[in-house]
């Protein structure tokens, strides 16, 4: 028997994500903010029942950005045996109409009725067992958060097909979907398509009128017949069919219910402190990250690496009778630079946690609204701050996530201003060089570089938006504004995991086999093995480079060799600077100290705040942007910014007469 | 006959033309369940001519748009 795939389709923001954790083995990201499902996931389905199709949530099968037009693709071009329709019942009428869509299609279908509590507050009881009489479909009542009702849906997996849905449009759409289906020439050519055809589907459009021009004929004539546009024609009459599943399935009673939505709304988006209270959120965010929690567990771990685990692999080593060069290479290479960026897992996961709570919360949409009138102003869109701040986390989903930006004008500079939202990966480097240097503000220095970033972002912006504008430069903003949730335990720790593990990952892969390279590079010289650091091959990289780097204040061959390697990936930065010290993360602080001022300090916290892209970064960027030439420019621009902004930083702050 | 843009806070009306808007920004309400002839009412409004939040009556579906686009959709006071 082969596997059966099944497609997992719905709303955004209707707990689809959810659900597909709750069936399938492996994790998937949630957020509550429309379009953080950026790409399709494929899942095992618990029990191996097949895999699980996991696709970005839309009000239509009528795409408007780049990532709703994965559904209309998936349903058009890739086999698949049967699909999930998830529900929010509480948004009925708004839901079905995609469900009337999925009907037309025809293939086996289920629907996963959620969020029914949300509709009792409301006071709406839907009848779950009516609307899979109306629908004759199967209906489960699921709660997706707490995985309640999701076994029943799963064991009875539906595989019988399904009577196809037939909406009736009326007299002369229904002729021409008729004169359609004769002469378009498509072997797996069926009545939905033509009706999304007709409705203005881009994706069909695109494939349709390339084999049968003719088609744009009829849609013409219809349009014209009709006196309206087609789309909204037929976007009545399934509402009207919508209206009248709903009117069979609910019944409404009057409740008194206080609106926390409402009551929330009020002061997160209002119009004054709307801003202050974003910014304070923030603020707060990083506090608890690196003050409160962060730095004392951060502490606690690097007592034990520098301690006992250093002191226990020393002597298992010399008890295992191992070379000195083996022992020099595990000890000062890789439990110096893999340990140095271990000891902020800690930190890394607190923040992870704070983005994925303010996603799942619904807070995000609010972001974008209270954020839109500034981002307009450069050029962009509310929507844009969205993958902004999903980038303090890791550019990388930040990139992917700029794919809900319905415009590609505005989905390319968003892309370009990425590289400058400062990622968890830069943390470690400010958290040594903030905590050496400037331990007594260190939530606020660390802010500053936060802020910096944002601001050189929406200048970059502005440029970008100049350099790519067209003549009928459009913008769409529509932002849903879902009901604020409590994110529920599971769901936020699954997501943090999900993020954090790679930087997990990134340490037992890029940063150790990089610790080792550089901890060779510096044992290793022209004169041979084991010479003074200072006549090591990294000294002489890392020499030609500082040169460059003298009027930015930290023109040393340490800060130079770091900067190359921190391309690889921003934390090997910490790594290096371990390694060439020769030390463990808390005594780095104090060698660091000998060699850098307070100014030059931050203006090297600016410089690699700015300076390039990592190399997961560049390459998401160049999946995403489709030509080398502007990955090129998205990579290198941010030298040239970083070298001005750093310059201006220590040279000012030098004449200021600060050291 | 009004534009949405001018409706006082808290005002219910009802959206009577969307033809002159943007075609995608038009698809995207009709799927979110704002017709012609559907109840609405003005929730929120951003500073600085910032983006402005409508709720659709029927099913409490709150949207957030800018104030450019209400002015080109028409409503009247019921």
């Amino acid at each position: 028997m082969t596997t059966q795939r099944i497609a997992l389709l719905g709303n955004p923001n209707t707990g689809k994500t959810s659900l597909f954790n709750r069936l399938t083995n492996s994790y998937a990201h949630v957020g509550n903010w429309s379009g953080v499902t950026v790409d399709k996931k494929i899942g095992q389905l618990r029990g191996n029942r097949g895999q699980l199709i996991d696709l970005p949530g839309v009000y239509d099968l009528d795409p408007l950005s780049a990532d709703e037009a994965v559904v209309a693709r998936f349903l058009m071009e890739d086999s698949f045996d049967s699909m999930i329709n998830i529900i929010d019942a509480s948004q009925l009428e708004r839901n079905l109409q995609l469900t009337a869509q999925l009907l037309e299609i025809g293939k086996p279908l289920q629907i996963g009725l959620n969020m029914m509590d949300v509709a009792d507050h409301r006071g709406m009881k839907v009848d779950p067992v009516r609307l899979a009489s109306v629908l004759q479909v199967d209906v489960f009542p699921i709660v997706a958060r707490t995985g309640d009702g999701c076994d029943v849906l799963l064991s009875s997996l539906q595989q019988e097909p399904q009577p196809v849905l037939r909406i009736d449009y009326g007299s002369e759409t229904e002729q021409a979907i008729e004169d359609i289906l004769e002469i378009v020439d498509m072997p797996e050519m069926e009545r939905w398509m033509a009706v999304q055809y007709l409705a203005g589907n881009r994706v069909f459009v695109d494939a349709l009128e390339q084999r049968t021009p003719q088609v744009a004929t009829i849609r013409k004539q219809l349009e014209q017949q009709l006196g309206r546009f087609v789309h909204a024609h037929i976007t009545e009459c399934r509402r009207h069919w919508a209206v009248a599943t709903r009117a069979a399935v609910v019944t409404e009673e009057q409740t008194t219910r206080t609106n926390w939505t409402e009551r929330i709304d009020a002061v997160v988006t209002h119009p004054i402190l709307g801003l202050p209270i974003f910014f304070a959120i923030l603020y707060l965010l990083f506090h608890v990250t690196f003050n409160w929690i962060g730095s004392p567990m951060s502490d606690l771990l690097d007592g034990f690496i520098a301690g006992p685990l250093s002191k226990g692999l020393i002597s298992l080593l010399s008890t295992l009778g191992a070379s000195p060069f083996i022992q020099d290479l595990l000890v000062e290479g890789v439990v110096a630079g893999v340990g140095g960026v271990l000891v902020f897992v800690p930190q890394i996961f607190v923040l992870f946690f704070f983005i994925s709570f303010l996603e799942d919360s619904g807070y995000m949409a609010r972001v974008a609204i209270v954020m839109d009138r500034f981002m307009q102003m450069v050029g962009l869109n509310g929507k844009s701050f969205i993958p902004m701040i999903i980038g303090f986390g890791c550019n990388v989903p930040g990139i992917m996530a700029a794919r809900s930006v319905e415009e590609e004008r505005e989905r390319l500079v968003t892309i370009f201003i990425s590289p400058f939202m400062s990622c968890s990966a830069r943390l470690p480097i400010y958290a040594i060089f903030a905590g050496s240097f400037f331990a007594t503000n260190q939530a606020l220095v660390v802010l500053s570089l936060y802020i910096l970033g944002i601001v050189l972002a929406l200048i970059a912006a502005k440029v970008f938006s100049k350099v790519l504008a067209a003549e009928d430069a459009t913008s769409l903003f529509l932002v849903e504004q879902p009901p604020y949730r409590i994110p529920q335990g599971l769901t936020l720790w699954r997501s943090t995991w999900q993020k954090g593990k790679g930087f997990v990952r990134k340490a037992g892969t890029f940063i150790f086999g990089g610790s080792v390279v550089i901890w060779l590079l510096a044992y290793t010289g022209p004169g041979g093995l084991d010479v003074n650091m200072n006549d090591s091959f990294l000294a002489m990289i890392g020499g030609i480079i500082a040169t460059v780097l003298v009027p930015l204040g930290f023109g040393t061959w340490q800060a130079g060799a770091a900067l190359i390697t921190g391309f690889l990936a921003k934390e090997v930065v910490v790594s290096t600077m371990a390694i060439i010290y020769a030390v463990n993360e808390s005594e780095l602080g104090r060698h660091i100290a000998q060699q850098f001022t307070p100014l030059s300090a931050y203006s090297f916290m600016v410089f690699v705040l700015l300076y390039v892209p990592c190399l997961a970064t560049v390459a998401v960027i160049r999946r995403e942007v489709g030509s080398a030439k502007w990955t090129w420019i998205a990579s290198l621009y941010g030298l040239f910014v970083a070298y001005g902004v750093a310059f201006i930083i220590y040279q000012t702050g030098q004449w200021l007469g600060f050291a | 006959m009004m534009d949405l843009a001018t409706v006082p806070m808290n005002q219910p009306v009802v959206m009577t033309n969307m033809n002159h808007i943007d075609d995608r920004l038009r698809r995207r309400l009709l799927a979110l369940g704002f017709y012609e002839g559907c109840p609405i009412i003005v929730r929120r409004k951003a500073i600085f001519q910032g983006p402005m939040t409508i709720e659709q009556q029927d099913h409490h579906q709150m949207v957030a748009i800018r104030r450019s686009d209400a002015k080109r959709i028409e409503v009247y006071v019921p």
